[in-house]
């Protein structure tokens, strides 16, 4: 059903996109509603190539997401949100939900989920639910300051690599954890990583955050 | 999931390393961001996604080299690394064989089409890539589509065979200058000794030595490759440091129409030239060439006629206007790998307008090639011709009877995929009954080649 609703939205957005790359979209959406995640992936960079615009990133990330590459999916879900928010919705929100549940940032999971709700159909509500529930299960007590050095160090390990972004998710999850703290655990340390990407780094920051 | 057990899953797809299912009408413009895509995921290391993109690459354009390598190349890394690839989809070892065979045999019965889809299917066997894909550069050069058969060749020369692989590279080297639509630009610099000589080559004045500019610009179409119609089209401009009255400038041009075999090759082309020396109008001239080469055993037959209607546009050298007639007959052997030798005999017969520069030549010419390396020939070739001149030339007093030896050497070096450097040097001795006629001549330069496919 969910794959189905992905290509119902990707036939209304289709509607500007030029002919080639509206083809290619559709070639995607197909074989993504068939599972064949890796030939939709392909479609819609090829999409993206021919002048698909922003919108074809939403579902490269989707795509991203269902071949359990998370970090990268969380990369393109922030470039479609800078190229073309207009073009996001519930689903895939609920699929950028999914890839930072699997990239272990709960916190920016259960904040997508909550903003889903029951605008994408009764069934992804019901996984965004129980998702939501896994997360909050996961947070009965505070996080521990060794969990939020793990954030820390993922960042520094992302930076180091050229991802900004990705390092920019991990600070954002590490100033939400430290939150949940009394001692608020280096929470001043990520805001001051976070202003430093912004400025260093470009418009990383809350680009791509939920 | 790991990456290592994804790449494995995928790969066992059903037909994802199996033979890919051409469109009905391929369309290169269709595969290009494919193969851009593929590229970029196979850089980034996301094997299983170029893996994807390169197999759409092959459906819309089924003759992309690179594709075909990069997916074999994938297959193999995957293979290699244990993954569950479905090895029933991918030939056999022993279908792989047949496929090579009948591709051979359909290459010597000039079968491209046939051959080039049995030598696809040998692709898929990693013990018989190397050799498929270099047959498949061979088709690729034949049919004009240079840049496909230098990737071919690129992969074939990554064989382990080494005689074929020196081979294979040297193709490649040769295939990016190679298109349907190709360029050549030539510019040198060279020493002539004696600039001032009559159109048939007889001494004017002695010490008239000068140094010489030379730049030549050819353009080459071949429609439908080696086989078939073709046209030719060039300019050249040879400027002399001190004697401008010799500046030469030309513009010509070809139609002809080649028939190339695997053991025959037969071409026929009518061709216009139009010179001018000096500035001022110097030599029109039409000519009819029929060239034909034929293989037997280890010996290359060659053998070549044209007649050229030459008319001199100068007052001065009107007389030397007429037909001229030459044939050149040739055998080419190669007693090892890298060297040729060839041995043969040309003559000529000029009727002139002047009958007392009318004469019939011939002599023996002799030729030799070495394969340095790769990329690096030494060439050398000498002949001699004796020339009878039909009449008697009362100025002289006598008949005259030349005799011409010459001798030159050449070489040529591939410096960049498109740019070789080419460094000659040659002599001429021309003796006379006539000794006042008798003269040397020595010629030497170096020269910058720019060569390469457009299309």
């Amino acid at each position: 059903m969910k794959r189905f609703a992905l290509c119902l939205a990707l036939l209304v957005l289709t509607a500007a996109t030029p002919r080639e790359a509206t083809v290619h979209l559709l070639q995607g959406a197909r074989h993504f509603r068939e599972g064949r995640f890796a030939n939709a992936l392909v479609e819609f960079k090829v999409a993206r190539r021919l002048g698909s615009g922003g919108e074809a990133d939403w579902y490269i990330a989707a795509s991203l997401v269902k071949l359990d590459r998370a970090e990268e999916a969380l990369e393109a879900f922030a470039v479609a949100r800078r190229e073309a928010p207009e073009a996001g919705d519930a689903l895939l929100d609920y699929y950028q939900a999914l890839a930072c549940y699997e990239a272990r940032l709960y916190l920016c999971a259960d904040g997508l989920l909550e903003a889903v709700g029951e605008a994408s159909g009764p069934r992804i509500s019901a996984q965004a639910r129980k998702l939501r529930e896994d997360v909050s299960a996961l947070f009965r007590t505070p996080p521990s300051p060794a969990s939020i050095d793990w954030y820390h160090a993922r960042a520094a390990q992302s930076r180091s690599a050229g991802r900004p972004v990705l390092a920019a998710r991990y600070l954002e999850e590490a100033v939400r954890l430290a939150g949940r703290r009394e001692d608020a655990y280096r929470l001043a340390e990520a805001r001051a990583g976070l202003v430093s990407l912004s400025e260093r780094e470009g418009p990383v920051v809350g680009g791509g955050a939920p | 999931m790991s990456a290592g057990l994804l790449v494995a899953v995928v790969l066992a797809q059903p037909g994802l390393c199996g033979p890919v299912k051409p469109e009905s009408t391929p369309d290169a413009s269709v595969a290009a961001p494919y193969a851009e895509v593929a590229e970029a995921e196979q850089a980034a290391g996301n094997r299983e996604i170029a893996l994807v993109a390169w197999r759409e690459v092959l459906r819309w354009e089924p003759d992309n080299a690179r594709a075909r390598a990069a997916v074999k190349a994938l297959c193999r890394e995957s293979s290699s690394s244990g993954g569950p690839r479905g090895e029933a989809e991918v030939p056999g070892e022993e279908e792989a064989v047949e496929a090579l065979q009948e591709g051979l045999a359909r290459f010597e019965r000039g079968e491209d089409v046939e051959a080039a889809a049995a030598f696809h299917e040998a692709l898929a066997a990693p013990e018989l890539a190397d050799t498929a894909s270099f047959f498949l550069g061979l088709i690729a050069l034949r049919e004009g589509r240079g840049r496909e058969a230098g990737a071919f060749f690129e992969a074939a020369a990554a064989s382990e065979d080494e005689a074929l692989a020196r081979r294979a590279e040297e193709l490649r080297l040769r295939a990016v200058k190679q298109g349907r639509v190709a360029l050549q630009v030539w510019v040198g610099g060279e020493y002539d000794s004696n600039v001032d000589l009559t159109p048939d080559g007889t001494l004017r004045r002695e010490g008239s030595a000068d140094a010489v500019g030379t730049v030549l610009a050819e353009l080459r179409l071949r429609p439908w490759g080696q086989r078939g119609g073709y046209a030719r089209f060039s300019g050249h401009y040879r400027g002399h440091q001190q004697r401008w009255a010799f500046d030469l400038a030309g513009v010509g041009g070809a139609l002809g129409w080649a028939h190339v075999g695997t053991a025959r090759r037969l071409s026929a082309e009518y061709g216009f030239d139009l010179l001018s020396l000096g500035g001022l109008p110097y030599l029109r001239a039409h000519r009819l060439q029929v060239e034909g080469g034929v293989s037997v055993g280890p010996v290359v037959l060659e053998a070549s006629w044209a007649l050229r209607r030459e008319d001199f546009l100068r007052v001065d050298f009107s007389g030397y206007s007429g037909w001229r007639n030459t044939v050149r007959l040739e055998a080419e052997w190669s007693p090892v790998e890298a060297v040729t030798v060839s041995a043969g005999w040309l003559g000529g017969y000029l009727r002139a307008n002047d009958v007392a520069l009318g004469h019939v030549e011939h002599g023996p010419r002799a030729g030799l090639r070495v394969r340095l390396r790769p990329g690096l020939h030494l060439l050398g070739e000498a002949g001699y011709t004796l020339r009878d001149y039909e009449a008697f030339d009362e100025p002289l007093g006598t008949k005259r009877k030349d005799g011409y030896l010459d001798a030159s050497a050449a070489l040529e070096w591939d410096v960049a995929p498109n740019w070789s450097f080419q460094a000659t040097v040659g002599w001429r001795g021309a003796s006379s009954n006539v000794p006042e006629l008798s003269y040397g001549r020595l010629a030497g330069g170096l020269a910058l080649v720019w060569a390469g496919g457009l299309l």
